[in-house]
């Protein structure tokens, strides 16, 4: 599983952290740290929760 | 349960026009119930209040209109005030300006510049609360949803706290006049214009004497490599006056007003602590109460309906936030509610810069007081209400049992 994390979307709610922060974490400012990366398949539940969590829906699952 | 009227056959460029002005005072959650209410006539509607606006209902569209700074500006962000004499900073600026604004502000909010002011905010937190538990009941709003955000967040600005029951004064009067109290917002504009005149003279103070504060940072900033004008740094200071005193007081005693009518969800609360992250996600949603109205910037279509520059847009983040395509049964309380993407801190380049600061004093506030004040109820006779473009309660009568 594929995510993506559109980074002109992004606008730091941290929302993605704060629900899966093994998987997603913020940089200094509060915004999401680059992430456009395959999952391994122990973290897709976290990822899921985390992408969904999002206000923006700046978070891309793609199978 | 009131009642939606609408004249009969009367369309606005094909939409149904409504009297509806969200700023009137109503029972606790009656702007949401207005909002569903209006819902069922139309996605969007017009109003015939003070100049005619229109009013999304539907939660999509108002995601999509937060999401389109380029079509709907934020030069003025009240439905009744097109052409506002006033300017909220960086609230009422559109990208790229705003985003500017944004850069020098990221740094303040920061989830590290936070974790130093934790210390603070407990303390702050339990010293009110030393003073609210001996009295066995408490005016919420005065005894201590209004004194213990303001002052983290008045000493992180750089105004004095001492102040604090002038701000207050002046916070009711810009944000909280009725219609009725306030038809012509005349009251609104002369209250935010002392506040400017009160900021003017804390920002020659802190010119001669700068200290580790906002308003001192604010006078070395540079955009564009030139120091920001003085008359914008008021501007800004306005802003974050309103922006930071009340919205964190309103959020805490909405959510307490639930649990002190909600005797079942306050049990949760208090026999398992572990659920005040999600719980505080959960009353951020369901008594969301800020109002992102927007301007049109250029004559546009939106989903069919004909858009002029320079007319309102009337948004609340509750149409969102109870969107039953969401969240099916949207007005029902679900603690553990996860995950919970609620538009309750707005949406799109002006989601709300505090939003991690209100959201650690949120769940420190519903941590200590639980701990010491677990069983409450609201006063017998005592009638909440809320009122206010962005409302809240204005003050919640507690006992504690």
């Amino acid at each position: 599983m594929k995510v993506r994390i559109n980074p002109d979307k992004c606008t730091g709610h941290g929302q993605c952290a704060a629900n899966a922060s093994k998987v997603f974490e913020l940089d200094d400012l509060g915004y999401a740290l680059p992430f456009d990366t395959v999952i391994d398949p122990q973290s897709e539940a976290q990822a899921r929760l985390g992408a969904a969590a999002c206000p923006e829906r700046a978070i891309e699952i793609l199978n | 349960m009131t009642h939606v009227e609408t004249a009969a056959n009367d369309l606005y460029e094909g939409v149904p026009v409504v009297d509806f002005n969200h700023g009137v005072e109503t029972p606790v959650l009656g702007h949401a119930q207005k909002m569903t209410e209006l819902r069922e006539l139309g996605p969007i509607l017009r109003s015939s209040a003070a100049q005619g606006f229109w009013v999304l209902t539907d939660g999509e569209m108002v995601r999509e209109m937060l999401a389109d700074p380029n079509t709907f500006s934020s030069s003025a962000t009240v439905a009744t005030m097109p052409d506002p004499p006033y300017l909220w900073i960086p609230q009422m600026l559109d990208p790229p300006e705003h985003t500017a604004w944004r850069r020098l502000l990221a740094p303040y909010f920061s989830p590290g510049n936070l974790a130093k002011l934790d210390a603070s905010v407990q303390s702050r937190c339990n010293d009110l609360l030393n003073e609210v538990v001996q009295q066995g009941g408490c005016a919420y709003r005065r005894d201590f949803a209004d004194r213990y955000p303001t002052s983290i967040f008045l000493d992180m600005f750089g105004a004095p706290i001492e102040e604090l029951p002038l701000f207050l004064t002046w916070e009711k009067q810009v944000m909280h006049a009725t219609p009725d109290q306030d038809p012509d917002g005349s009251q609104q504009i002369s209250a935010m214009m002392e506040v400017m005149g009160y900021f003017s003279e804390l920002i020659d103070k802190r010119r001669k004497d700068p200290r580790d504060d906002i308003v001192s940072h604010s006078l070395t900033w540079e955009i564009d490599d030139k120091p920001i004008p003085t008359e914008q740094l008021l501007s800004f200071c306005l802003l974050m006056f309103l922006a930071g005193l009340d919205t964190v007081s309103i959020q805490l005693t909405y959510s307490t007003w639930h649990l002190a009518t909600h005797p079942e969800d306050r049990r949760q609360i208090v026999e398992n602590p572990g659920i005040i992250r999600t719980a505080v996600e959960e009353f951020l949603r369901l008594y969301s109460f800020v109002p992102p109205s927007r301007k049109v910037a250029r004559d546009t279509e939106f989903h069919g309906v004909p858009m002029k520059k320079g007319e309102m847009v009337f948004a609340t983040v509750s149409s969102p936030s109870h969107d039953p395509r969401m969240y099916p049964d949207p007005m029902r309380a679900q603690l553990d509610r996860q995950p919970n993407p609620h538009p309750a801190f707005g949406l799109g380049p002006h989601r709300c810069i505090g939003a991690a600061l209100a959201r650690r004093e949120l769940v420190i506030a519903m941590e200590q007081w639980h701990q010491r004040i677990p069983n409450y109820r609201i006063k017998d006779g005592f009638v909440p209400l809320e009122s206010g473009s962005m409302h809240g309660i204005k003050e919640l009568e507690l006992v504690f049992d």
